[in-house]
């Protein structure tokens, strides 16, 4: 008999569980009868089986299952009994339930924005199917050990020599970026704002699809070109469809041979971190440009991304690339800097804004986190809010949970009914937090400048599962948690306790209590001050003098259809004279190089001062002889150019202009010692440029880079822009003779203008895009944690009626009834503020870091925010507790 | 409880136990099922029947003496009580009155 085999144990469990108990014990012999004969028939295994089967099948019957009217309760009832009690206890404390339920909705609602924000910006490319084997080259250059260069650019030669030298590079792709162009479609011409010049593997490697051509091979030949669809659009007569345009042929600026449409693609998603309208092939640039454009190792304007092999060790990778280097760069003695090869994974490409010559989509990644942290400390806020409150009104709660526990409620069941309290009131807030979130959605995308929607929420995340359901797990674990503590201290008062008045001590302020308000605070004064200081920076940035005069001016794009030819200077200069000439045109001007702009460099540079070294690195910048006077530039010594500096040919130009900066990378010890010096510039038809004037520093770029060396040197070239400046308040006037005269001079060319000062502010645009957004969602973390502190001087003093109103008989007057209560609270605040100015410091330091300009942690900002925040809690507390102790005590002491 | 009805499978669960006399319980019933009615039916199904049955009231049960081969648990039996022998006979002659009723012409080709 005890030889039998078990029965699976855990089916008489599940058994023993749902059945009817009365009915089990006939069950359960009949299930046994029925092993042993099937044991008998066909074996233990079969047995078993079968006796999963038959058990499981009681399950299906109603007449079996347990009963309601048995001992035990029915949970469904139960768990309708705790929502009822819970919608009653929201309905009848009105206030308190609205101070929760404001909180956790702007809480739940701000996080959701938030997330979506951080979902966008940190899902770029995720397209590319093959897209985390394939990495960017980046290079970096050094000189006498120092860093000089580290930028997205590299030579061409290095794609097609890496994928020759290593197994593991699968494939590579290399492009550059064009600047403004035009196609010719039947004598009707187009612009083109953003083109790449990409080869044969662009789009096979990259997921961008053709709707229509070839993606094997729409870039393989000389004079291709891919467009996307909407571009295509603008280029078809009416009736035609993109498809028509395979196989078209077009002329492009003044090239000498026929391009061909090989290709339609996709539109490029917003999520890319390569935009482009058209694609021209680089067999194409390589047809303009030489050959250097294919194997040179001076020339660094191209972009390499390689595929891996998904096995490849990154690391040892890394250290062949260190070799590769060394290999081919021979320490400096080929490009004239050490050459330093690595690898940047495509998916950090957007995140990552601080690589020079980056042509690509980016956002600071710190920025991103940050606005993250913010929307964290939201949430806790908000959730401290709720259990701040929730414990709080544990008194009122007491003798409820009294009343129940005599009943014969049992405390699991009372910790499940205040669960159920915290689970209905967060799962209504996050159903009114998305409700509130597709109304606001519009103005925060305006905010933010991007198309968000909660559809970012379907994507998967790196778990596989897709973002809304790891959120959805975590919100859940986390109303739990923060349902759990008021629960457990909610249900564990007894009937004799509540009698005897020994809950006072849990009414009180608990010390966890003090801690949550203390950490509220501190972290309100982190985020005011942080804001402050952002603002600050943003605002001292565009009012600081950038050394030069850049209002009023008109920028037009230069005559690019119009050959360069001897004429070109000479009929400029008649342009300039002619526009000039109007009343309230001031001056014009040409550069090759934007203000703004990012300006070249050259590696090569001999000084006479260093007569050891050849490889000196510094900026240049191509302008007309009369930039200086123009954007009132102060010289220093020497002079301005003059007409006679220019020369047609660029390679008869030989005079340069210093900035400050330069003066001592070229080892002059004044200005006046630079005057009548050389430099030697490799790389240009005739090296020697005297230095003719030195001109103070003006800040070329936005005050977020610092001022580097600069050369000035009077080239020219058709694809100048030229600079208007007009008389304050006469912009329109100014567009308009300009169009005019542009149109004279220049038939057939695009007239197409900017203005200056706007462009040049909108290097700062990131930066108010970021502080606006941590000031929006700093003041809502303002109001979450007000609100808090409003809701528990609340219940403090309400407990404290009588004792309010005894006080008051007793001769308190309300000014030492505010002393006495306000006193505890504002003893918190002073040390959240105490724990929160050192984090604050810290905080604002870290990100001035990254401005060179900047007016430092402003003390004021400091005291100024908790100045504030102080004065926000005594205003709140003073106003609770007037309206409290200014009541007729009469009517307080006969309150219940 | 849809009245008192007696589904089929309830009859002749009914009559089953009725055959059994003083041994109707589930396995035995279910054995009985196969072998007299020629009628498949999962041991859970014949509990299920019979409880629907003692909730109609035709059934009283009682719990016999333990036995080993069913792992020590008690047999419930199962015995036709009057309102069930009732509902059985009312049954049979409703089911007469009809067979009488057949006039002699409906069978006959078939």
């Amino acid at each position: 008999m005890n030889s039998l085999p078990q029965t699976p144990g855990w089916v008489d469990r599940l058994l023993s569980r749902f059945c009817n108990p009365q009915l089990l014990e006939s069950i359960e012999g009949d299930l046994h009868e029925l092993f042993r004969e099937d044991i008998e028939k066909a074996g233990v295994a079969y047995a078993r089986r079968m006796y999963v089967l038959h058990a499981l099948s009681f399950l299906r019957y109603r007449s079996i299952r347990r009963k309601n009217r048995s001992k035990t309760h029915n949970n469904m009832n139960l768990i309708i009994n705790y929502l009822k009690i819970s919608l009653r206890d929201i309905r009848r404390n009105t206030t308190f339930s609205a101070i929760n339920i404001f909180g956790l909705v702007t809480g739940f609602a701000s996080l959701i924005l938030i997330l979506q924000f951080v979902l966008f910006e940190t899902g770029y490319d995720r397209f590319h199917e093959n897209g985390k084997n394939i990495y960017r080259i980046i290079n970096s250059r050094y000189q006498d050990g120092t860093l000089v260069q580290k930028g997205a650019i590299t030579y061409p030669m290095i794609g097609p020599a890496l994928e020759t030298d290593y197994a593991e590079v699968t494939g590579f792709t290399r492009l550059t970026v064009g600047g403004r162009t035009f196609i010719e479609r039947d004598e009707e011409l187009f612009m083109v704002e953003d083109y790449l010049w990409a080869d044969n593997n662009f789009l096979r490697i990259f997921n961008f699809p053709l709707l229509h051509g070839n993606n094997g091979n729409a870039l393989s030949e000389p004079g291709s070109l891919v467009i996307t669809e909407s571009y295509a659009e603008s280029l078809i007569k009416p009736g035609q469809t993109s498809a028509d345009l395979l196989g078209t042929t077009v002329k492009v600026n003044n090239w000498d041979f026929p391009v061909t449409i090989t290709g339609i693609a996709a539109d490029v998603t917003d999520r890319s971190h390569l935009q482009f309208d058209v694609l021209f092939s680089y067999q194409t640039f390589i047809r303009l440009a030489g050959e250097d454009a294919d194997n040179s190792r001076e020339w660094s304007d191209f972009y390499h991304y390689i595929v891996l092999d998904e096995k490849t060790n990154i690391p040892s990778f890394q250290s062949k690339l260190d070799e590769f280097g060394v290999t081919y760069f021979k320490n400096g003695e080929v490009s004239g800097a050490v050459e330093q090869f690595s690898l940047q994974a495509m998916h950090d490409i957007h995140l990552n804004p601080d690589l020079q010559y980056e042509y690509a989509q980016v956002t600071d990644g710190n920025f991103v986190r940050l606005i993250l942290f913010i929307g964290i400390l939201i949430m806790l806020i908000a959730w401290i809010n709720y259990i701040n409150i929730t414990t709080s009104r544990a008194l009122q709660r007491a003798r409820e949970v009294g009343i129940r526990k005599v009943l014969g409620a049992y405390r699991r069941q009372l910790i499940g009914q205040f669960l159920t309290e915290s689970m209905l009131v967060n799962v209504l807030s996050l159903i009114l937090a998305i409700v509130l979130v597709i109304i606001i959605q519009p103005v925060f995308n305006r905010l933010v400048a991007l198309p968000l929607s909660l559809s970012l929420f379907m994507e998967n995340s790196m778990s596989g599962l897709p973002y809304f359901a790891l959120f959805l797990s975590i919100f859940l674990a986390a109303v739990i948690l923060i349902g759990y503590y008021p629960a457990l201290l909610l249900s564990r008062f007894s009937l004799l306790e509540v009698i005897k008045g020994k809950i006072g001590k849990y009414g009180d302020m608990l010390k966890l209590r003090k801690v949550l308000v203390v950490g509220q605070f501190a972290a309100a004064l982190v985020l005011i001050s942080g804001s402050v200081a952002i603002y600050r920076q943003v605002e001292y940035m565009r009012q600081q003098d950038l050394g030069l005069d850049i209002s009023n001016n008109l920028v037009i794009h230069g005559p690019q259809l119009r050959g360069f030819d001897s004429t070109f200077i000479r009929d400029f200069s008649e342009f300039k004279n002619s526009l000039s000439n109007y009343a309230g045109i001031e001056s014009v001007t040409a550069t090759r190089h934007m203000l703004g702009d990012r300006l070249p460099k050259t590696f090569r540079i001999h000084s006479p001062m260093d007569p050891e070294r050849s490889d000196l690195g510094c900026n240049w910048m191509a302008v007309d002889h009369d930039f200086f006077t123009h954007f009132e530039v102060p010289l220093r010594a020497g002079r301005y150019f003059d007409w006679y500096d220019h020369h047609t040919n660029g390679d008869d130009v030989n005079t340069v202009i210093l900035n400050e900066s330069a003066l001592a990378l070229f080892g002059f010890e004044n200005a006046d010692q630079a005057i009548g010096e050389v430099l030697e510039i490799e790389g240009r038809g005739q090296p020697n440029f005297t230095i003719v004037g030195v001109v103070d520093n003006f800040h070329q770029q936005s005050l977020k880079k610092s001022i580097d060396p600069l050369m000035l040197l009077p080239f020219y070239s058709n694809s100048q822009f030229f600079v208007v400046n007009y008389a304050e308040g006469t912009a329109d006037r100014a567009v308009k003779l300009a169009r005019e005269t542009y149109a004279d001079f220049y038939p057939g060319n695009y007239f197409d203008y900017y203005f200056l000062e706007e462009s040049f502010n909108e290097q700062y645009q990131e930066d108010e895009r970021i502080g606006n957004l941590s000031a929006v969602f700093t003041l809502i973390a303002i109001v979450l944690a007000v609100t808090g502190l409003y809701g528990l001087v609340l219940i403090t003093l309400l407990k404290k009626t009588k004792e309010i109103g005894v006080r008051k008989v007793l001769g308190a007057n309300v000014i030492s009834l505010l002393g006495h209560y306000g006193k505890s609270f504002l003893t918190l605040i002073g040390m959240a503020l105490l724990i929160g100015l050192p984090v604050s410091y810290w905080g604002i330091l870290q990100f001035l870091q990254d401005y060179p300009y900047s007016r430092g942690v402003e003390a004021p900002v400091l005291i100024g925010a908790s100045a504030g925040l102080f004065l926000l809690c005594v205003v709140t507390i003073l106003f609770q507790t007037k309206r409290i102790a200014s009541n007729n005590p009469v009517e307080s002491l006969r309150a219940e | 409880m849809k009245g008192k009805h007696l589904g089929e499978l309830e009859e002749i669960v009914l009559l089953v136990v009725a055959n059994l006399y003083d041994n109707a319980y589930g396995v035995a019933i279910r054995n009985d099922l196969m072998e007299q009615c020629n009628r498949k039916v999962s041991i859970s199904t014949v509990h299920n029947v019979l409880q629907r049955l003692q909730e109609k009231g035709y059934l009283d049960s009682r719990y016999s003496e333990s036995t080993p081969e069913r792992g020590g648990k008690r047999k419930l039996l199962f015995t036709v009580n009057r309102a069930g022998q009732a509902v059985l006979e009312e049954s049979r002659q409703m089911r007469e009155a009809l067979w009488q009723g057949i006039p002699n012409v409906a069978f006959k080709k078939s």
